[in-house]
């Protein structure tokens, strides 16, 4: 069985792929130019260091599964703890840079729901297995996601009568959060595998 | 400072949270292999198997077989029927109902390859406007930070903090790409299916909803040849699915008063996923020689299952020292 894989790994992946020292190559390359145009920004303007990391660890996420195509082990976890990484220190950063707090609940809400977003396109773009696994659990999770993603955009959007007012009145609210619920929705629902 | 190592810390914790995670499900998974290998080892050409025969011949739990045959099932190597379980030809990258459909239409030929040929893939317009709509979304956040302006304009519309409005608009964009990504996956199901089954030669898709109504023979194969383009070369190099165009030449027989004129003929199939195994496929059915794939069905069956898709690397062969 061990050699069958052997045999797979080199009769299937390589023949269309660039050589995992190549890979390597390309994301090293990709990563220090961005670290190099990181360093130039910092010098013109004041950007603190923790959104420099944040930035850098993003680019790093977002650009390794377009170059690496190694399919072992030891590199999707890379690509999970990439992942981690960034989630985690972007919203460390929405905390304490862009004020999000209950007491401002519009921004509060908006921010859960960008989270929302880009950490599961993230997550998809990362583990694209992930896109097309359809199971119970997948879908149920799907479906908390979005009530959560439509009740956040309809608090925005509309407010919180005596609380927050929102910037749409009650009939263009219930609109644009349906259509923008049902875009989410569609994005996130496991895709057909082809 | 303290901020500074609480930042670094909760980043840590990120990363060894979702590091367990992909540690869990990257685990390999013997009694799925096992399964595996059996299914392709007994009924490759039998294709129909049920549950219990497996279990008995494996000495495994029935419910644990069933679970297994589901996960299989999500790879796309096996399928439930009405007739039971079968197994599906690792090279079918088909949807069940596409699958299904081409049984049909081949009177339950054995399908050998079965794929939609990926135009989006290799359409510059649609390559450039993703392009374009992913630089939008980053570009608004950082105008934001240096252009002030910016930011007083969308606090002026969205009246919350201009660097969230902006994240929000990114966000928006990248859900917009996401849904025109899944129409043009439809539009590609529905116009570009290929099937290559065993007698019946190659067979598809002509026009928008069709029902695989062009073909050819598998007696009128004459050759056959793979060319990759550049912005082939870059998708197989940095995206998901590795393509390629596949020249198919034909022999084509017409009738005339003179009697019968036999014309070469050549159909051009692009963008099609995997084109050297299609291209070994067409080459074993014009041959009448099925070995290639008999030999290579298991090996391909776990690579498409990623029987959880690790690949552990070969030793180097120990070095002999000089003496």
């Amino acid at each position: 069985m061990e050699e069958q894989k052997l045999k797979m790994q080199a009769d299937i992946e390589r023949w269309y792929r660039p050589y995992p020292a190549l890979q390597i190559f390309f994301f090293t390359m990709v990563m220090l130019f961005i670290s190099i145009f990181l360093y130039y920004i910092t010098q013109t303007i004041v950007i603190p260091l923790e959104i420099i990391i944040t930035f850098w660890f993003g680019a790093a996420s977002f650009f390794y599964p377009f170059f690496i195509k190694i399919r072992r082990r030891s590199a999707m976890i890379l690509g999970w703890v990439l992942y981690g990484i960034t989630l985690f220190g972007g919203v460390y950063l929405g905390y304490k840079y862009l004020s999000v707090s209950i007491e401002r609940i519009r921004e509060f809400v908006l921010f859960i729901a960008v989270v929302e977003v880009i950490g599961i396109e993230l997550l998809h773009h990362i583990v694209s297995e992930l896109k097309h696994y359809r199971s119970s659990k997948v879908i149920i999770a799907d479906v908390i996601l979005s009530i959560i993603f439509g009740a956040c955009m309809f608090i925005f959007f509309y407010g919180i009568p005596g609380v927050v007012s929102g910037i749409l009145d009650l009939f263009w609210s219930i609109i644009v959060t349906i259509v923008l619920v049902i875009l989410f929705a569609y994005a996130i629902f496991p895709e057909r595998p082809f | 400072m303290i901020d500074f190592l609480i930042f670094i810390a909760i980043m840590a914790v990120g990363g060894i949270i979702f590091g367990i995670i992909g540690y869990l499900t990257t685990r390999p998974d013997p009694i799925k292999e096992e399964i595996l290998g059996y299914i392709v080892g007994k009924f490759l050409d039998e294709r129909y198997f049920s549950v219990k025969k497996i279990s008995e011949a494996l000495q495994l739990d029935r419910t644990i077989v069933e679970d297994k045959l589901r996960e299989l099932e999500q790879a796309g190597v096996v399928m439930k029927t009405r007739k039971g379980w079968q197994l599906v030809d690792p090279l079918v990258f088909l949807t069940k109902r596409d699958y299904e459909r081409a049984l049909r239409l081949t009177r339950g030929d054995n399908i050998l390859y079965g794929a939609y040929q990926l135009y989006k893939l290799t359409m510059l317009g649609g390559f450039l406007l993703f392009i374009l709509i992913l630089i939008f979304s980053a570009i608004v956040p950082i105008l934001v930070l240096i252009y002030p302006p910016v930011g007083n304009f969308l606090t002026s519309i969205f009246g919350v903090n201009p660097f969230l409005a902006s994240l929000f608009l990114a966000a928006l964009l990248i859900l917009i790409a996401d849904a025109f990504d899944n129409i043009l996956k439809y539009i590609t199901r529905e116009r570009y299916m290929v099937v290559v089954a065993e007698h019946a030669g190659i067979l598809f898709d002509c026009y928008f909803l069709d029902e695989l109504s062009g073909y050819i023979r598998r007696g009128r194969i004459r050759d056959v040849e793979i060319k990759i383009s550049r912005i082939q070369y870059l998708n197989n190099w940095f995206g998901d699915t590795p393509v390629g165009d596949v020249i198919v030449k034909g022999r084509v027989v017409k009738k005339n008063k003179s009697g019968q004129i036999i014309q070469d003929k050549q159909h051009v199939f692009k963008s099609i996923p995997y084109p050297r195994e299609f291209f070994f496929i067409i080459q074993s059915i014009k041959l009448g020689n099925l070995q290639w794939r008999k030999q290579n069905a298991p090996i391909l069956a776990m690579w498409k299952a990623g029987t959880r898709p690790v690949f552990p690397t070969e030793a180097a062969p120990a070095r002999r020292r000089k003496r």
